[in-house]
């Protein structure tokens, strides 16, 4: 029998790379709606200004709304992401129905749990993030949860 | 039954064994369905006073029959398959008789569509590619033409409009097309519609792309003015041609995924999916898309008085030992995969759909 029988590398061969017409992943199918290439993130200073002022509410919807959703830059993604905790952590259990309520863009909501799943990733934040979870869940229902796992935009 | 915004019925739940039914599609009376349980074969089932009975076989293809389409008029049936093949069936003296569609493509075959005016059919298939077929005379056999730019992955699902020659096509890559496939061989000269004046064979015409899952379904209203389809994305998308043809209506759904989706009226689509139930929207003028209702109340089963057959039987469908109940609240056990008119009058909305658990189960769903 031929040595090469166990060996499963010819897996790792791109073989569409022959095909007439190569798939190339391009960043225009990936852009939002409204066109934009790339977005900065979050301003952080008038994130900051918003928290201190008490404003908690405004700050998260502002956050999710300029989530760098179509930037190709993960520092700026962790950068985001890291505001979003921060802002997160800042509510009190009571204040979060509040916040979900006023949130009246499904896509926001959508956004949101995709910051949460994101936040997963740093166990120190799971409680409060679970807690979150459970309220964004009850509005986006499974549907939000796919679009977690489905959309190429990562955060 | 009534759920808010609809009164339905289940009509019938038949299942045909525990095979998941791949694909369906009834013959012009509705009184004959062909359908495949997940492999290579096509059976004909007619209903004889409540019992269904297979009338034919149809055994062609060599892999996994992926989808049917019964053309009413011309009663010919074609099917494809992942073995890259099409076959046309007509019905000549009491038999089926195949004819083989001289494809081109080198990936699987993924869903068939007969044209409104059946004198050509359109296959997506895995070869990134929508082969366009129609009849040659002088040669006697079905030719080809394909329709590959700019599609960018496999072609899931795609619908003709009843103008016979726009053809809307979903694919893997998130994104939902619009071509002409006007075959001057034998169609006659198109008459510019609200999708677009280009005619020439494989231009574009519309394209809705955005990063949600891969689209499912999609389907023309009856009027073909409005396209709806189906994402992974656990999303319905609803562009009508006579508002805005550019933007679509998107609704982010709490659900699970839909795999297929059809028009009821101009007004209302069903949708059915993952959550293994058809679930009922409302489109309106101003191109609002909401949320009406679930055609299916969920119900617990009754889990029966304690019988030494069902012990027995569950013991030996699933080795449980204890009185165990495995059944979901839906009439459908698993994923709805397919739906389709069950009834020849277009005023009436009969529904049927098939799943992954082998059931065909016909609804009798009416809009307050």
């Amino acid at each position: 029998m031929s040595k090469n029988t166990t060996s499963s590398s010819f897996r790792g061969i791109d073989v569409d790379q022959y095909g007439e017409d190569v798939y190339v992943e391009d960043g225009v199918a990936g852009s939002g709606e409204n066109g934009e290439v790339s977005s900065p993130g979050p301003d952080d200073t008038e994130i900051v200004r918003l928290l201190n002022s008490g404003k908690n509410v405004d700050a998260l919807l502002l956050a999710v709304a300029k989530a760098p959703l179509n930037s190709k830059d993960q520092a700026v993604k962790d950068k985001a992401l890291q505001t979003v905790l921060r802002i997160l952590t800042s509510f009190k259990t009571t204040e979060m129905d509040a916040a979900l309520s006023s949130m009246a863009n499904m896509e926001h909501v959508d956004t949101l749990m995709k910051y949460i799943y994101r936040g997963f990733d740093f166990p120190a934040h799971s409680t409060m993030l679970l807690n979150w979870h459970e309220k964004v869940y009850a509005i986006g229902g499974v549907g939000s949860v796919m679009r977690v796992l489905t959309d190429r935009r990562r955060l | 039954m009534t759920s808010n915004g609809a009164h339905y019925q289940v009509a019938e739940a038949h299942s045909f064994g525990i095979e998941p039914i791949t694909c369906h599609a009834w013959n012009k009376n509705k009184t004959e369905i062909a359908f495949s349980l997940n492999g290579n074969d096509v059976i004909l089932c007619k209903n004889h006073n409540g019992h269904w009975s297979t009338t034919a076989t149809l055994s062609a293809h060599d892999l996994r029959v992926t989808s049917i389409d019964w053309a009413p008029d011309t009663n010919r049936i074609v099917t494809c398959g992942a073995d890259r093949n099409a076959y046309v069936w007509t019905f000549v003296n009491g038999a089926w008789t195949k004819a083989l569609v001289l494809l081109r493509i080198n990936r699987a075959a993924t869903c068939v569509r007969w044209s409104p005016k059946e004198n050509k059919f359109a296959v997506g298939c895995g070869a990134k590619l929508v082969a366009v077929c129609y009849f040659d005379e002088e040669n006697d056999w079905w030719l080809s033409k394909h329709i590959k730019k700019p599609i960018r992955s496999t072609v899931t699902t795609i619908d003709w409009h009843p103008n016979n020659y726009a053809l809307a096509v979903g694919a893997s890559d998130f994104t939902t097309r619009v071509f002409s496939a006007y075959i001057k061989e034998v169609d006659e000269k198109p008459q510019p519609s609200a999708w677009g004046e280009k005619s020439t064979f494989a231009s574009l015409m519309a394209e809705y792309s955005r990063s949600g899952g891969w689209v499912h379904s999609v389907r023309f209203s009856p009027s073909g003015d409005k396209l709806a389809w189906v994402s992974h994305d656990s999303s319905i998308s609803v562009v009508d041609s006579r508002r805005d043809v550019q933007h679509p209506v998107i609704l982010r759904t709490t659900f699970l995924p839909f795999m297929d989706c059809i028009w009821l009226s101009e007004a209302f689509i069903l949708a059915a999916g993952h959550d293994c139930c058809p679930i009922l929207y409302s489109v309106e003028a101003t191109g609002k898309l909401s949320f009406v209702s679930k055609i299916d109340q969920a119900q617990k089963r009754e889990s029966g008085a304690f019988s030494a057959l069902k012990k027995f039987k569950d013991l030996d469908l699933r080795a449980a030992t204890e009185n165990v109940d495995v059944f979901i609240e839906t009439t459908h056990q698993n994923t709805i995969t397919q739906l389709s008119r069950s009834s020849t009058d277009k005023n009436d909305t009969h529904v049927c759909s098939t799943g992954m658990d082998g059931q065909m189960v016909l609804w009798d769903v009416r809009i307050k």
